[in-house]
């Protein structure tokens, strides 16, 4: 059953019982109450004729200077005061020893027996309500002593004005109670109805969702709660929507490096499977010819051999502990000029080393070198013959920067977000340059390494060409890397 | 599809429930109708407003013949005319004392009787001045031995609205509830074995004194009490009971009275309060007090006794 079903239906049973309980309850206090005091005045009333007949038969006997009057007397007081009653709202009728004295009235209702009986053997007045000639009495009885005597006196007072008051309330109450309660559900089942849009909306864009439509968003619209709850919806969209573009993207990467290592490393294998088995099975071999094939051989090696060891070296500097102690910028880079010389004889290439004088720097040696010499072999790779790779470092109070150039083919936008990523390898150009190798494991050991010295690395290239290297670290800083670079 | 069926069906049943039970539940609402209910009896004003078309003669002035009554200078007879105006002084005195006269020997002067000199000697509307010196008319009736009729009233009589009248009657009525009951006379009297109104300490079968004034409770009532109506009682008994003549076993069934039953009405400026006396010796007896609703006091008494 639907929500909004339900609620309606729960909203009609309650209106309804509510409405019901709360009129009926007023309906019924009023009504006891009204007929509480309409007996209290019919017994009020009955009370004030005994009386009145009282003092009619004490005012005849004194009229008649009598001691007391005889039964007859009496018996003729009573029917004059029950005639001069007739038409009255009240009527009367008169009893001695359980037969009437004063004539038959069809104004007065026929008495209960029961009602008669109880009246007759107690002393106490009795009054019950009976229906007569389509109307409603109050009957009390009492008894009255006269003369001497016991009589008995019946006094009914029409109470058809409250009972047809009564049914017309009732009556009222069960038009409004309805109408009321089909009302006021109907306003609550149009309410909840539009309360619940949002959360049907919701549904809707969370099974689009869960369809892999992650870029849709929920409308926040509704209440504070259904806004919340799509609000909430909405950020776990985009969480997942985030998680899968990395995912997909880790994914791609990987992917494109395993094509790259297969194909890398197809390459010098099924060179050295060549050299070799001609080496294997060619009877004579001159001298030139096993030296070249050997140089082959050894030349595929080396390339395996270097792919290898860039990727323990990625994994190092991953893991190991680093040895760090304060170095001079000005011999360090020395060193890794003179290491990376051999890099730079086959274009020509020229290192241009612009020093800042007193700037030191706090790093691990081996794997701070290892960082400049993948940058400067990436350079040198990405340069032409005869361009300068222009290295500089310099200081403020706070922070060392580097800044490493090459004047060569430059890179996309798309490949500078990409270039530090593991496995990216996009343009073929850039992977094997005159046997250099690169299968995106450079930059991204660099940016590895950068970062366990708590520094940052930066790629740029400009439009006119060439790409720059910036790398800042922070002159202070902890050896637990508590303080981070901003 | 079916699940929707479901819903619809039942969906109706409960509306249909809904709207039936709302319609039938006057049905089973109490009607009060065919129910027996005793009830305690109304303490209603029980005095009734008569707008008097005839002339109200009361005991003994239903008989008075004024045409044959004569004042007699008989010795036998002045004895008597004496005696009754001592007696009508002692009542005023004790009953009606704002009612005393300033010269204490003319009530004896004003009486007089039928012109045979025998029956009941009369003063009607005997004009004096009161020990205030505020004019006074009384009526009396004496009657072997004992006042039969005795009524005071001041010369200037206000007239009362039916308001007032219905108000002063509502705190009679109330004062009358207040002294129900059964009142008994003062005097040694005879108790009888197994007599339920034995007072305590009375042994059965002895005569015994009795002081005072008691209701059935054995309340001591006295004539300075705060009601008027147990005031006069108060002093009224004693004085019928005073005669040493009377055998007190007589004179206390004689004026042992019950209270529970009265009519009153309102006539001629007075509330005339009609007490019903027990009867032991079956004599017929009838006591008419009036009250004076303006000074708030009983003002005279008329006793019928057979």
């Amino acid at each position: 059953m639907k929500l909004w079903l339900k609620v309606f239906l729960f909203s009609l049973t309650f209106m309804v019982l509510a409405v019901d309980i709360v009129a009926y309850t007023i309906l019924i206090n009023g009504f006891s109450t009204s007929v509480t005091r309409e007996t209290d005045q019919a017994l009020t009333h009955h009370a004030s004729v005994s009386t009145m007949v009282s003092g009619q038969i004490l005012y005849e006997r004194l009229r008649q200077s009598k001691l007391l009057l005889t039964f007859e007397e009496v018996g003729r007081v009573l029917k004059e005061t029950a005639e001069q009653r007739r038409g009255n709202e009240t009527v009367i009728s008169f009893y001695y020893n359980a037969e009437p004295i004063s004539g038959s009235d069809s104004a007065m209702p026929n008495i209960d027996p029961d009602f008669s009986r109880e009246v007759f053997e107690n002393d106490q007045p009795y009054s019950v309500i009976i229906d007569y000639n389509d109307k409603s009495f109050i009957l009390c009885g009492s008894h009255l002593t006269l003369e001497g005597s016991d009589y008995v006196i019946f006094t009914a007072s029409d109470v058809t004005q409250v009972y047809t008051q009564h049914a017309e309330q009732l009556q009222f109450v069960q038009i409004v109670s309805l109408a009321s309660a089909g009302i006021i559900a109907t306003i609550m089942l149009l309410f909840i109805f539009l309360s619940l849009k949002p959360l049907s909306e919701i549904n809707h864009s969370i099974r689009r969702i869960a369809e892999g439509d992650y870029s849709l968003r929920a409308r926040e619209t509704g209440s504070q709660e259904f806004r919340e709850l799509a609000g909430n919806i909405n950020i776990m969209a985009e969480s997942i929507e985030q998680n899968v573009t990395e995912i997909q993207r880790v994914a791609d990467g990987r992917k494109r490096f395993i094509d790259s290592l297969a194909h890398e490393m197809k390459t010098p294998l099924t060179s050295i499977m060549g050299f070799a088995d001609i080496l294997r099975i060619k009877r004579s071999v001159t001298a030139k010819e096993r030296e070249e094939y050997g140089s082959i051989i050894v030349e595929e090696t080396k390339r395996l051999r270097s792919l290898s060891g860039k990727l323990l070296e990625l994994s190092s500097a991953r893991n190991l502990p680093l040895d760090f102690c304060e170095l001079d910028a000005k011999s360090f880079f020395s060193e890794v000029c003179i290491a990376a010389k051999p890099l730079l004889s086959d274009k020509q290439l020229k290192i241009s080393c612009r020093i800042q004088k007193g700037t030191t720097f706090r790093a691990d040696p081996e794997l701070f070198k290892s960082l400049l010499y993948n940058v400067i072999e990436n350079a040198v790779k990405a340069s032409r013959r005869k361009q300068i790779i222009t290295i500089k470092c310099w200081h403020d109070t706070d922070r060392v920067f580097f800044n490493i150039t090459d004047q060569g083919i430059g890179m996309t936008p798309e490949e500078i977000e990409n270039a530090a990523d593991l496995f990216y390898t996009n343009n073929p150009s850039r992977t094997k340059q005159k046997g250099g190798i690169n299968l995106g494991i450079g930059l991204a050991l660099c940016k590895e390494i950068a970062a366990r010295h708590n520094g940052i690395m930066d790629i740029s290239s400009p439009p006119e060409g060439g790409t720059a290297i910036s790398i800042t670290l922070l002159k202070k800083w902890g050896d637990d890397n508590e303080t981070k670079h901003t | 599809m079916k699940r929707n069926i479901l819903n619809i069906t039942l969906s109706a049943v409960l509306i249909f429930v809904l709207i039936a039970g709302s319609l039938l539940i006057p049905r089973v609402l109490p009607q009060y109708k065919n129910q027996v209910t005793a009830h305690e009896a109304k303490d209603t004003a029980r005095f009734k407003y008569i707008n008097a078309t005839d002339t109200l003669d009361i005991y003994p002035w239903d008989q008075y013949a004024p045409d044959s009554y004569t004042r007699r200078q008989n010795p036998m007879i002045e004895g008597t005319f004496l005696e009754a105006g001592e007696l009508l002084l002692f009542h005023i005195s004790d009953l009606f004392p704002q009612f005393l006269p300033q010269d204490e020997d003319i009530f004896a002067q004003s009486l007089y009787t039928e012109s045979d000199g025998s029956g009941t000697l009369y003063i009607k509307d005997y004009s004096y001045n009161n020990i205030d010196g505020k004019s006074c008319l009384l009526n009396a009736a004496y009657e072997y031995g004992t006042l039969i009729y005795i009524r005071c009233r001041y010369s200037a009589q206000k007239e009362l609205s039916k308001a007032q009248i219905n108000q002063a009657g509502k705190a009679l009525t109330e004062n009358l509830r207040n002294i129900n009951g059964w009142l008994y006379a003062d005097g040694s009297v005879y108790m009888s074995p197994g007599d339920e109104f034995l007072p305590e300490g009375v042994i059965n079968g002895d005569a015994a004194e009795i002081s005072g004034l008691f209701m059935a409770d054995y309340s001591l009532i006295t004539p300075e009490s705060k009601n008027p109506i147990s005031s006069f009682f108060a002093s009224f008994l004693p004085l019928l009971a005073a005669p040493p003549e009377y055998d007190y076993e007589i004179i206390w069934k004689e004026y042992e009275m019950l209270l529970t039953d009265y009519s009153v009405i309102y006539y001629d400026h007075y509330f005339i309060i009609n007490v019903d006396t027990l009867n032991y010796s079956d004599d017929q007896s009838a006591l008419y007090i009036f009250f004076d609703p303006i000074i708030g006091q009983i003002v005279g008494y008329s006793h019928h006794l057979l």
